[in-house]
């Protein structure tokens, strides 16, 4: 088989096993995944399938227990520490159910803290225009405990999208929000990562959020169920031929 | 890329090499030349002592005289010595290898530098030798890889990471991306192939069927003993054909959806009027079912100066065809509502029917092109598996969202999310 180009994030063979004996736990078992530069992948499964630890490894949060995961080609799964945090700053951006904004800094200051922690300059035109993107423009300098969840949300996605990642990680970015806020929260991640040539993976155990993603891979005990990988246009015209009669 | 391939790593390493080997020897001619320079030096003054030592012993007087002639460097007395030693055969161009002491001096100087030089000549021919090797291994594997690319294996710098050792790491990478870059052309390529052929194989499959549908009703019809049968059959026909119609019209508008022969035009239009529009298209099919439409706007307070920036009639067509689908699998005398939200960013249009519902396993494949329903109700109606493909493509186009839920009682809800 020839190399996928598009290829952003592969893990091969990954595992992540806690405990020992009978109490080990195999939270992620042998997962083997690809997902495309800007693809939109949802990860769904109940609590406790392993998605949110398979999240981490993809994020370099976690070591895995064996197993590789590919960023960009490269191993991360072997890297030191310091390394490891550089890659996260550089080419990840990540999203919470729990926003984790600090509330002393406004929203404008919570959007631009990791860009510079990163030393990286702020190009202020680029925010400008993410912020308006999100719809945070009139709540700029407002702290964070003055916004909705919803809101909240928006800012950690613009924090997220501020530094250019080339993929975007979310856990249960609507786990806090109500049906509406949550399925416009997505809308608008969708929107944005898109805008903004992203890729996201987002982990939901709401599979009507997933819908709306390109593809949706299922977990259930820390393995693939199913992975949705035909596109949408890639259906068997033998399904359809059963119904045309006279 | 031209620049790596003028400057590839083997001269950082053979270069200096060549450079050290090239000091070395000039240091070591020159410690000769001062080792010589220093024997020499030696001689002189042993002959100096020698000849010092014999005057004394016989004329204890010319201590003054020989110390003061060993001093002076003008040479004042140069012309007698030299007569003096011409009588006893020291001449003036007397030979140095006609000396005994210089010429085994000399010998060794010449075996020397013979050693030196050919130590230099073996080590630089070596160095020249490796630089050349390296240099054909480095066009063997460019043309290796370049042999790859051609034959369309983009795999050979990321399955072989000690691949050229010999080249320097921007070049390299240099090659990578070129790599990169072949290969996504190649699967852009291949993917808009698939594409086009699969477009291809799914039409004329659609195609294929409601027209032989078609040629059998004109054939029974030909063959109809009965005016009343011939009738019958000419309805068929009449309504095969109206099948037919509908679903090329869809074709149409797939295929140029699908090629990017529409584009969509957005402008600012009003929610209101392709909300119209929408259920206007449906109306006569809701009106056959008895089923009611109705669209509650009552928590958007400006509903009907809402204005967004839309493509008028490929969204209304897009929202006509989820009201269509409601209507189809809805029983008669039923209900489909459209629930109006405005939102931060979006319009969030809910499109509630009290039908057969959607399996969750579903969900993800009935936005799919030419995907129709399992249920048996699905199986028996009439359509094309385009209409709900069609309506996701219009609304992400136009950065919306669209998906499906389970209606609280029966039926299922259409979530359309509109940028405002």
């Amino acid at each position: 088989m020839k190399k996928q180009s598009d290829i952003i994030l592969e893990t091969q063979d990954l595992c992540k096993y806690y405990g020992a004996g009978d109490n080990l736990v195999k939270a992620v078992d042998h997962i083997d995944l690809q997902i495309r530069q800007g693809e939109f992948v949802s990860i769904v499964g109940k609590s406790g399938s392993g998605k949110s630890t398979l999240l981490h490894m993809l994020g370099a949060l976690d070591n895995p227990t064996s197993g590789k995961v590919f960023l960009d080609g490269e191993n991360i799964a072997s890297l030191k520490t310091d390394n490891l945090s550089k890659i996260r700053r550089r080419k990840i951006g990540f999203i919470f159910q729990a926003y984790n904004l600090i509330p002393s800094l406004n929203v404008w200051e919570n959007i631009v803290l990791p860009l510079g922690l990163d030393g990286k300059p702020l190009d202020e035109a680029f925010i400008e225009d993410i912020v308006e993107t999100l719809g945070l423009t009139e709540k700029k300098r407002s702290l964070p405990n003055t916004l909705s969840g919803g809101q909240q949300q928006r800012c950690a996605i613009a924090r997220a999208i501020a530094a250019k990642p080339s993929i975007i990680l979310a856990d249960e970015p609507t786990g806090n929000l109500d049906t509406k806020t949550g399925d416009e929260v997505m809308a608008l991640l969708k929107a944005s990562a898109k805008k903004y040539g992203q890729t996201l993976v987002v982990i939901t155990h709401n599979e009507e959020i997933a819908q709306m993603a390109d593809r949706t891979i299922m977990l259930a005990d820390g393995q693939i169920l199913s992975d949705g990988k035909s596109s949408p246009t890639s259906n068997e015209a033998e399904e359809v031929d059963d119904h045309a009669e006279i | 890329m031209t620049k790596h391939l003028q400057a590839p790593n083997y001269t950082k390493k053979t270069y200096p090499l060549i450079l050290t080997v090239s000091i070395f020897f000039i240091l070591l001619i020159s410690f000769l030349g001062i080792s010589l320079l220093n024997a020499q030096y030696t001689r002189e003054l042993q002959n100096l002592s020698n000849i010092a030592g014999t005057v004394l012993a016989e004329y204890p007087d010319a201590e003054k005289a020989i110390l003061s002639a060993a001093q002076d460097t003008s040479g004042s007395h140069l012309d007698e010595g030299f007569a003096i030693l011409e009588k006893y055969g020291y001449r003036d161009n007397l030979l140095m290898t006609d000396n005994p002491y210089y010429r085994s001096l000399l010998g060794k100087f010449f075996s020397f530098l013979i050693l030196v030089s050919f130590l230099y000549v073996v080590l630089i021919t070596l160095c020249f030798f490796s630089l050349s090797r390296n240099q054909r291994a480095q066009v063997a594997q460019l043309h290796a890889l370049f042999d790859r690319y051609l034959s369309e294996d983009y795999s050979y710098l990321t399955d072989q990471t000690d691949f050229l050792p010999t080249f320097n790491d921007s070049f390299k990478d240099t090659l990578a991306k070129l790599e990169n870059k072949l290969m996504m052309k190649t699967q852009e390529l291949a993917q808009e192939r698939d594409r086009t052929k699969t477009l291809v194989t799914d039409i004329s499959h659609q195609l294929k069927t409601p027209v032989s549908a078609l040629k059998s009703c004109f054939s029974m019809c030909l063959e109809a003993d009965t005016e009343t049968e011939r009738d019958d059959f000419l309805s068929r026909c009449a309504l095969q054909m109206k099948r037919l119609e509908s679903l090329v019209t869809a074709l149409v508008n797939i295929s140029r959806l699908e090629t990017s022969l529409i584009t969509l035009q957005p402008e600012e239009s009003l929610l209101s009027d392709i909300l119209m529009n929408a259920v206007n298209t449906i109306y006569e099919k809701a009106l056959q079912k008895n089923i009611t439409i109705e669209v509650d706007d009552s928590d958007v307070e400006d509903a009907a100066s809402l204005s967004l920036l839309l493509d008028k009639k490929w969204t209304a067509e897009a929202i006509a065809n989820i009201l269509d689908n409601a209507v189809k699998y809805s029983p008669a005398g039923s209900m489909v509502t459209l629930h109006l939200h405005k939102l931060y960013s979006y319009v969030r249009i809910e499109i509630e029917d009290e039908g057969i519902g959607i399996s969750k396993t579903e969900y993800n494949q009935i936005f799919k092109r030419f995907y129709r329903g399992s249920h048996p109700i699905v199986k028996q109606s009439e359509g094309s598996g385009v209409g709900l493909y069609l309506s996701r493509r219009i609304i992400e186009e136009q950065s919306g969202t669209v998906m499906v839920k389970p209606a609280v009682k029966q039926g299922s809800v259409f979530v359309v999310q509109l940028p405002l």
